[in-house]
């Protein structure tokens, strides 16, 4: 694999990426802003659990389904911009040799993002993708402030699985969102060693 | 006064990838995911988005500006808390914040541009109420710890915002009447 992740993670998170005078962080195409995990985590879990009060049980799941959604459309327009920024083609694309490699691209960016560490387990391409968390913040964070769920925390990650899959092999951007679906079959909040997430075409699943 | 910067201590963990700013964790994400968060919190109308929002915001900046003073025990006036608040607002790429015509009485806040708004503008277009939540609980937060308070000791209202329309977002800051002082 031409894909050299820690010479990636290294200039990434090296860059000086934080607000210029006018307080704005251009980068990748995208506003980036430096934000709290913890705003992220107490945010979205309460959103769920508020959501989950008042709704009766046969749609208890709209919480996540609407957190997963937030991180698919942000994953999938966010990477697109990252894919075509000047600091991809400088850094990256020299790497690339197959459309494969993209994945490994990816990966290794978000590796350099403060997200916690992330690997490729496995790449069937264009049919699916395995990826590992060994330290999510949603897991951790969910751990440290509600103790041991019953189900995967990681509806960032989740989501964000799924965008790299229809960004790589998806209809080219903006028609490509969704071809993918990914769950999070092992938590490091549901006690697993750590968090899994399986990518697959939207009907292999159904 | 002169501006008083925000120079925390940072580290960057290559093993587990995490990045630590005046001991909080902290990740980058875009305007995308802010602004898909900002809409997801919002549009059930049975739940109160808005305070979630604000809430979860308020108490992490609390926590962090109050680690940030505890290792610069020299930062020691309020303007002068007040500068470094305003800073890391801005490094952080939220935009800027004036802070000169409020104190611990409360006051107005102004925001001549707000990466909330910005982003909620680029992505959807004009809007007909104010969105920057995230700020008001930033601003409720930082005044909290610049002046010794609890979280939920002032209450921020956001009176006119860039999302809507307006020039400056502009924040109404006062000490909360249900106490929690
Ligand atoms: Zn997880
Ligand atoms: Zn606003």
């Amino acid at each position: 694999m031409a894909i050299n992740e820690p010479a990636i993670i290294d200039a990434v998170s090296s860059m000086k990426i934080e607000g210029n005078e006018e307080g704005i962080i251009p980068a990748f195409n995208v506003l980036l802003t430096l934000m709290y995990t913890d705003f992220y985590t107490r945010m979205c879990f309460e959103f769920e659990r508020e959501v989950t009060k008042v709704l009766p049980e046969e749609i208890q799941d709209v919480g996540k389904i609407l957190l997963i959604d937030a991180a698919v459309q942000c994953g999938y327009h966010t990477f697109n911009g990252i894919m075509n920024s000047v600091e991809w083609k400088a850094l990256i694309e020299p790497m690339i040799e197959k459309v494969d490699d993209k994945i490994h691209g990816l990966t290794a960016v978000t590796n350099a993002l403060g997200w916690g560490n992330w690997q490729v387990a496995d790449l069937v391409p264009g049919q699916k993708l395995v990826l590992r968390a060994r330290n999510s913040y949603e897991s951790e964070n969910y751990l440290r402030d509600y103790g041991r769920a019953t189900e995967g925390k990681c509806y960032m990650l989740t989501g964000v699985a799924t965008s790299f899959m229809d960004l790589v092999y998806g209809k080219a951007f903006p028609d490509g969102m969704n071809t993918f679906e990914s769950k999070e079959v092992k938590c490091r909040a549901k006690g697993d060693p750590y968090c899994e997430f399986v990518s697959v075409p939207t009907t292999a699943q159904n | 006064m002169d501006t008083i910067r925000f120079t925390p201590k940072v580290s960057f963990d290559k093993r587990d990838n995490q990045l630590r700013i005046a001991d909080q964790l902290m990740c980058l994400h875009c305007h995308h995911y802010n602004a898909h968060l900002l809409r997801t919190a919002e549009d059930p109308d049975y739940i109160d988005g808005p305070r979630i929002l604000a809430g979860a915001a308020e108490n992490v900046v609390a926590q962090q500006l109050a680690n940030h003073l505890r290792d610069f025990p020299d930062i020691r006036s309020s303007a002068q808390r007040l500068s470094v608040a305003a800073d890391m607002f801005r490094m952080y790429g939220f935009v800027i914040l004036d802070f000169s015509k409020a104190d611990e009485k409360g006051g107005t806040v102004t925001s001549p541009s707000s990466h909330i708004a910005l982003g909620w503008k680029v992505k959807w277009g004009p809007r007909e109420t104010p969105c920057c939540h995230f700020n008001r609980g930033f601003i409720a937060g930082a005044f909290a710890t610049i002046y010794g308070k609890s979280p939920g000791y002032f209450k921020v209202v956001e009176t006119q915002c860039i999302a809507v329309g307006a020039e400056s977002c502009v924040y109404k800051v006062e000490v909360n009447s249900n106490g929690n002082k």
